[in-house]
């Protein structure tokens, strides 16, 4: 417990004299998370739209007229494979029923005794983008008619072209904004070790293990870290909450339903993202600083 | 009990032109001595007090030790780096610019030796006032370092190195920055400790009037050798001071410039010519001795 104390009383002491860099290494760290927020938002948005045009493609197997109950069962089971969520079967009686509904002058009687559909599997893919390769699959099964997709080849290959890209660029661009930050903080860190070489040395010089040494400047790195972080939640919840319930028409076609939970989650990662990044910054910046203050 | 055996230094080793910091060192300091290192600067006897403070393997151009140093019978020669901060509390040290930390008072400077260990309170409170008393400080334990005098300053140090009662008490140079009469109270108190506690206190220094007063054993090092070992040793820093190659090179250029031959084979001078010298170096004409300190015009 006096150990503890002691870190909590160094971590303090160290943040209270170099208030200026301890403010800066904050400010700074939110500026970036606040970024890092702000795309994360973006990002999944436009995701979650994109994304909620390409699970709106589903496949539409037409078995032949005069396939056979069990032959019927036997498709039915078999377009179970891993890459499908869920096969809705639609018996040709079904369909008619359904057309006459869609369609009011169609003069059913007569096909109503001799009915020219064929019965129908609706498939849900669990990833949009396999489309092709279930439907190729699909066609060549003894029985099917054919396949339809509701949209054009080239419509369903932009846009899971545009969906791919999306994700891909966001990554990317969440992956050099988190190494900015984690290179921010590392150098806050070096200058704070830096600006208390002398004390370092003497910890060395009269017993102090270097990990001993590390702690407070680990959890002065996890302060900036979650401080920062803390602050840029705030904002973001300041900036973005209005916008997930705003009734203003634009706005409401580039949000997606589901913003608030984007934003709840974003929120947590930029929390958990302030932590990481504030002990993994003040961890780069120890390895090698205090070990050449200790023994110096 | 302390023991240096065969103990060579090298330190940038892979040079082509490697440093020996020290050389075949062979010494024994037992339990409760007090030795004085002395010798020019680069003599070797940093390098001695840093080998027993583990604090020479970190040369930034690499070290080489051969041999071995033995401290209580344990070979520290070549120990592992997790284990130097455990040697380091069984040993106190002090330097000639106190290393003490500015905002913290005499107290806390104190106190911070045995905190950084995770010592409990209770002995934090015991051993502090302890240690002040010792140096005679205990009335200044709330005052600043900028708030003392260069001795007082000292006396925290020598505190802050007592606090954990170590065996040994390294210093080096303790009183280089001090006037003689505050280095001689700086004296009086680690000889007070020598005695009282037991503690083993070798120290390099240059003040030959601190040596000559207390007439302790001197170790004297001269070019990473040790060059005599004395039980009641003084030092006459003159002694450290030898010529260098460039200066007996210099040296016998001035000779023969000075004594340019004549036609008649006398010099200007009225002496005689070179020709009826005996040669330069040998008894009967030696090259000039320069009272000059290595290094400098």
């Amino acid at each position: 417990m006096e150990i503890l104390g002691f870190w909590i009383r160094e971590t303090s002491s160290n943040i209270a004299r170099n208030r200026l860099m301890c403010l800066l290494a904050v400010s700074t760290v939110t500026i970036c998370l606040f970024v890092l927020g702000a795309f994360y938002f973006a990002w999944g948005s436009l995701q979650s739209q994109i994304g909620a045009q390409t699970h709106k493609i589903d496949l539409r197997i037409i078995l032949e007229p005069s396939i056979s109950d069990s032959r019927r069962d036997e498709i039915f089971k078999a377009a179970h494979i891993p890459q499908v969520a869920s096969v809705t079967l639609v018996t040709k009686e079904e369909a008619l029923k359904q057309l006459t509904s869609d369609i009011k002058d169609f003069p059913v009687t007569d096909l109503e005794k001799n009915n020219p559909l064929g019965d129908e599997l609706h498939i849900q893919l669990k990833d949009p983008s396999q489309i092709f390769k279930v439907r190729n699959y699909l066609t060549s099964v003894k029985g099917v008619q054919k396949t339809l997709a509701p949209q054009e080849d080239n419509v369903v290959k932009m846009l899971l072209e545009v969906n791919h890209f999306v994700k891909v660029a966001g990554i990317v661009a969440l992956l050099i904004l988190g190494l900015g930050i984690l290179l921010i903080i590392h150098n806050a860190i070096r200058l704070t070790i830096f600006a208390r070489r002398h004390e370092i040395r003497i910890m060395g010089l009269v017993g102090a293990t270097p990990w001993f040494i590390r702690i407070p400047f680990l959890m002065e790195g996890l302060i900036y870290g979650l401080a920062g972080a803390i602050i840029a939640a705030l904002l973001l919840l300041a900036v973005f909450l209005p916008i997930t319930h705003t009734n203003t028409p634009l706005l409401q076609v580039l949000i997606p339903a589901n913003a608030d939970s984007i934003l709840r989650s974003g929120l947590a990662w930029i929390i958990l993202a302030g932590v990481c990044f504030g002990f993994f910054g003040s961890w780069l910046s120890l390895s090698r600083s205090i070990g050449r203050a200790v023994q110096a | 009990m302390i023991k240096f055996e065969n103990v060579t230094v090298c330190y940038n080793p892979n040079a082509r032109h490697p440093d020996h910091a020290v050389e075949d060192i062979n010494l024994q300091i037992e339990k409760g001595e007090w030795v004085f290192f002395v010798g020019h600067s680069g003599a070797g006897k940093s390098t001695l007090i840093k080998l027993l403070h583990g604090s020479a393997h970190t040369a930034p151009h690499g070290i080489s030790i051969n041999g071995k140093v033995l401290l209580e019978g344990r070979d520290i020669t070549h120990l592992p780096a997790r284990e130097v901060p455990f040697l380091r509390r069984k040993i106190g040290v002090i330097f000639q610019d106190f290393q003490l930390l500015p905002q913290k008072t005499a107290w806390e400077n104190v106190a911070f030796a045995l905190r950084v260990i995770g010592a409990p309170q209770q002995r934090i409170a015991r051993e502090v006032p302890r240690a002040l008393e010792t140096v005679g400080l205990l009335h200044r334990a709330q005052a600043r370092p900028s708030e003392l005098s260069g001795g007082e300053q000292q006396r925290v140090a020598i505190a802050r190195a007592i606090v954990n009662e170590p065996h040994l008490l390294l210093a080096d140079e303790p009183t280089g920055n001090l006037d003689p009469e505050t280095a001689a109270g700086i004296a009086a108190v680690l000889e007070r400790i020598n005695a009282e506690r037991g503690t083993t206190v070798i120290m390099a220094t240059h003040d030959h009037h601190l040596v000559d007063t207390l007439q302790r054993r001197v170790v004297r090092l001269r070019d990473g050798h040790i060059i005599s070992d004395e039980e009641h040793g003084i030092y006459h820093p003159e002694d450290d001071i030898k010529p260098s190659p460039e200066d007996n090179e210099s040296a016998l250029e001035e000779v023969v410039a000075i004594k340019p031959k004549t036609d008649s084979g006398e010099t200007p001078f009225g002496g005689e010519s070179l020709q009826n010298e005996a040669p330069l170096g040998t008894p009967e004409n030696p090259i000039p001795q320069f009272n000059r300190p290595k290094g400098q015009p």
